[in-house]
């Protein structure tokens, strides 16, 4: 793409994805006051709320991380956009009534609720902040990339400006989270893939040549002369004979000059230049599929496909429900009636899509095959529309799509930032407006330092490890508190200390992109063995600790499971100052009269 | 709807759990009335009486309810936790999780079984359906309504769940 124009198109319409959203804000900026925000809110409807949900959760892995796995493991990632929706499956089966019945406004709101300890509580916030930070990593990575591939400025720069558009959003509180704005961000995410993709496939569908989606069409070559800079150590799988010249570090010998390389994997240090010259074969690196064929296959690349895939699936299913943005949005549904419509329309919504990023993925691997060999596949949405139209048309869709991604990360960031430093707020750094400012500004530096750091995960991989630590912390957490009334505090310290310690020191290592190949998949999601392991270490203590039992259970298993209508379930003081003032009102039913029976 | 007393309507194929529930709960609640009143106390404060006034429900009340102590009481149970409302709180709570379970395990089943089936039939992998591979019409298409599917059910299998027992507690 033409540096100039690309910047320049991207920057309209990052503007015009502003401005849109700013008017939502403005609109919405009349449920302004404290008391009437939460009520105003609530009369919006199960839609709304639905669509603010959906806006906020597809992030940059889900607008340009999906794409950019799909072209590289084919069928095989399609487990990841499964398993972002069906986490939503599991969170209505098992949470989502009960938890918005509970009254509570984050996860650590809930185990005092539920469990009164203020120890556990303090856990809770720690591993809220952990998988925050993990979740937010590859946030400021898209954003990197993103700026980076349209405007070629270093990877941090977008970061850094999404760091500042995000902290600004929270400072001033117009664009803060308000349900119209997430509801809209929903749409013009949409919009933006959306309208792309259709332009792409009527293009496909028209073209002349043979077509390059035949099973029999020659492993694809690079059309021009071509250099590829791997932002990573990659290894790549070469099939047949070929000649490149090599700038850099190559199979371990520093090399300036022309290499032949035998068909074999070759590794290629991070920073190396490697031209190809135009008719050689494109390499793939080793984690993608070889040919069109495999791709096209279930289970064509990777070892262990079997085990990962499942992990994987255990990870996404288990680990939705402990997301910090996801639980606070369901507090603008006025009751869990309202919570199970909400969940259903997010399904709906997420399907629909879902679809986009999927097709993407397809029209890359037969318009972009190039960034296989680069490693770089999470660019495959941005690199699109410039490999298959023309000028025009390219600089357009390509600035829409720009504008849309980094719509994800702002809404993503904002809505993960929020969580988190309301969370070091409350429970770290006491002290109203200032310390939440400053408990803003601690939310995100320290993803903001790792991601400087390392930046060697996929965005889909790099979200998939903060799923893997809230599966293993939060889902045996709230299944259990919600539907067994023997969970003891200590019960679920143990299970939160062990699974998610074991989730969180496997996927520290793959996450800095220090682990070889082979230990990356089983390590990267450890879900399959911790999550288990945590449900059980909660049950086996608990029962070993059943005098801790709360003398209350079941009156606040009544309040989590008793239909709306009977008006059992409490909700925060809203006279106070804000939702999370209220404590002392969930605590009052426990302090009430009457006879404590187990 | 009822006319005061118990429903009468069956409640599906398991006939309906709750009667029985409640004739136990009331000869139970009499004996701990006959009790209290011995002892002097009063348990029939209804904090909750002026929160139904207030609830925002609108009925039809075609006949005087004839028992309507018994509806302000059973609520009473539940809140002060009397073993009465315990069981009816397990009871609900019992019947609310098989649901979640059977849905889930549902899901988790077909969900478990794609990469299985890819494994031990390969030419499932390769199968075409109108031009479009069999795997990627499965798992980029023809589950999102089927989670849209789950979820539909679960709804309706919860909230007469909760019906059921809204109606039993009021009759």
């Amino acid at each position: 793409m033409p540096q100039q124009a690309a910047f320049y198109v991207t920057i309209a319409a990052m503007v015009v994805v502003a401005a849109v959203t700013m008017l939502a804000g403005l609109y919405g900026a009349k449920m302004r006051s404290t008391s009437n925000f939460l009520d105003a809110a609530r009369t919006l409807g199960p839609r709304w709320n639905a669509a603010a949900i959906s806006g906020q959760y597809l992030s940059a892995a889900s607008f340009l991380g999906v794409a950019g796995l799909v072209l590289k493991g084919g069928v095989d990632a399609l487990w990841y956009p499964v398993g972002f929706t069906a986490g939503y499956v599991t969170l209505l089966l098992f949470v989502a009534a009960p938890l918005r019945r509970s009254g509570a406004y984050t996860l650590p709101d809930f185990v005092e609720v539920r469990l009164g300890s203020a120890r556990l509580r303090r856990i809770c916030t720690t591993f809220v902040i952990i998988v925050g930070w993990l979740y937010l990593v590859p946030q400021l990575q898209g954003a990197g990339l993103t700026l980076h591939e349209v405007t070629h400025q270093p990877k941090w720069v977008g970061a850094a400006v999404v760091m500042v558009i995000v902290t600004f959003n929270i400072y001033t509180g117009w664009m803060h989270s308000i349900t119209i704005v997430q509801a809209f961000q929903y749409w013009i995410k949409l919009t933006a893939l959306a309208v792309p993709v259709f332009v792409l496939l009527i293009h496909h569908a028209a073209e002349q040549q043979p077509p390059r989606s035949s099973l029999n069409a020659p492993s694809p070559a690079f059309t021009h002369g071509m250099d590829i800079t791997p932002d990573r150590d990659i290894v790549l799988n070469v099939t047949e004979p070929t000649t490149v010249k090599v700038i850099g570090t190559q199979d371990g010998h520093p090399t300036n000059g022309l290499v032949r390389w035998a068909p074999a994997e070759h590794k290629v240090t991070k920073g190396t230049m490697v031209h190809f010259e135009a008719g050689t074969r494109i390499p793939v690196i080793t984690d993608a599929a070889a040919d069109y064929g495999a791709w096209l296959r279930p289970l064509g690349a990777g070892k262990h496909p079997l085990l990962a895939t499942y992990s994987l699936i255990v990870a996404l299913l288990l680990g939705t429900m402990g997301l910090p943005h996801v639980l606070g949005r369901y507090y603008t549904d006025p009751d869990g009636s309202a919570a199970r419509r909400t969940t259903l329309l997010v399904l709906a919504l997420l399907g629909a899509f879902y679809l986009f990023p999927i097709v993407s993925g397809w029209l890359a691997r037969l318009y972009v095959p190039e960034l296989l060999a680069a490693g770089n596949t999470d660019a495959a949405l941005l690199e699109l529309p410039g490999a298959a139209l023309g000028k025009w048309p390219a600089l357009v869709l390509g600035g829409l799509i720009a504008a849309g991604a980094f719509a994800a990360f702002i809404s993503a960031a904002t809505g993960l930032v929020v969580s988190v430093a309301g969370v070091l707020s409350t429970d770290v750094l006491p002290g109203r407006l200032r310390g939440f400012r400053a408990a803003t500004i601690a939310a995100w530096s320290v993803p903001l330092a790792f991601m400087l750091a390392v930046s060697s995960l996929d965005l889909a991989q790099g979200v998939g490890l903060a799923f893997a630590v809230a599966a293993s912390t939060f889902c045996p957490l709230l299944v259990l508190g919600i539907w067994w009334r023997g969970l003891t505090d200590t019960g679920a310290a143990a299970g939160i200390l062990l699974g998610g310690g074991l989730a969180f020191a496997a996927v520290l290592p793959a996450a800095a992109g220090i682990l070889p190949p082979e230990w990356q998949a089983v390590l990267a999601q450890p879900a399959v063995f911790t999550v288990p392991l945590a449900f059980l270490t909660m049950v086996v203590v608990s029962r070993r600790t059943s005098d801790r039992v709360p003398g209350d259970v079941s009156r606040i298993l009544l309040r989590l499971h008793a239909p709306d209508r009977l008006g059992l379930s409490e909700d925060r003081d809203f006279g106070q100052s804000g939702p999370r003032a209220g404590l002392t009102a969930a605590a009052l039913p426990r302090m009430r009269g009457g006879r404590h029976r187990r | 709807m009822s006319f005061g007393g118990m429903s009468d309507d069956a409640n599906g194929p398991d006939g309906d759990p709750w009667a029985a529930l409640v004739k136990a709960a009331e000869e139970a609640a009499a004996k701990e009335q006959a009790a209290q009143q011995q002892s002097g106390q009063d348990s029939t404060i209804y904090p909750l009486a002026s929160r139904i006034k207030s609830a925002k429900r609108e009925r039809i009340v075609l006949a005087q309810r004839r028992n309507s102590r018994r509806v302000v009481r059973t609520l009473a149970e539940l809140e002060d936790q009397t073993s009465v409302g315990e069981v009816l709180v397990r009871q609900l709570v019992r019947v609310q999780l098989m649901l979640s379970l059977r849905l889930m395990l549902l899901t988790v089943v077909v969900l478990g079984a794609i990469p299985v089936a890819f494994l031990l039939v390969p030419s499932l992998g390769t199968t075409t359906i109108l031009g479009l591979g069999l795997p990627w019409l499965l798992l980029g298409l023809a589950v999102y309504p089927f989670f849209v599917a789950v979820a539909w059910s679960y709804n309706r299998g919860a909230e007469r769940n909760e019906q059921d027992f809204a109606e039993m507690v009021e009759n």
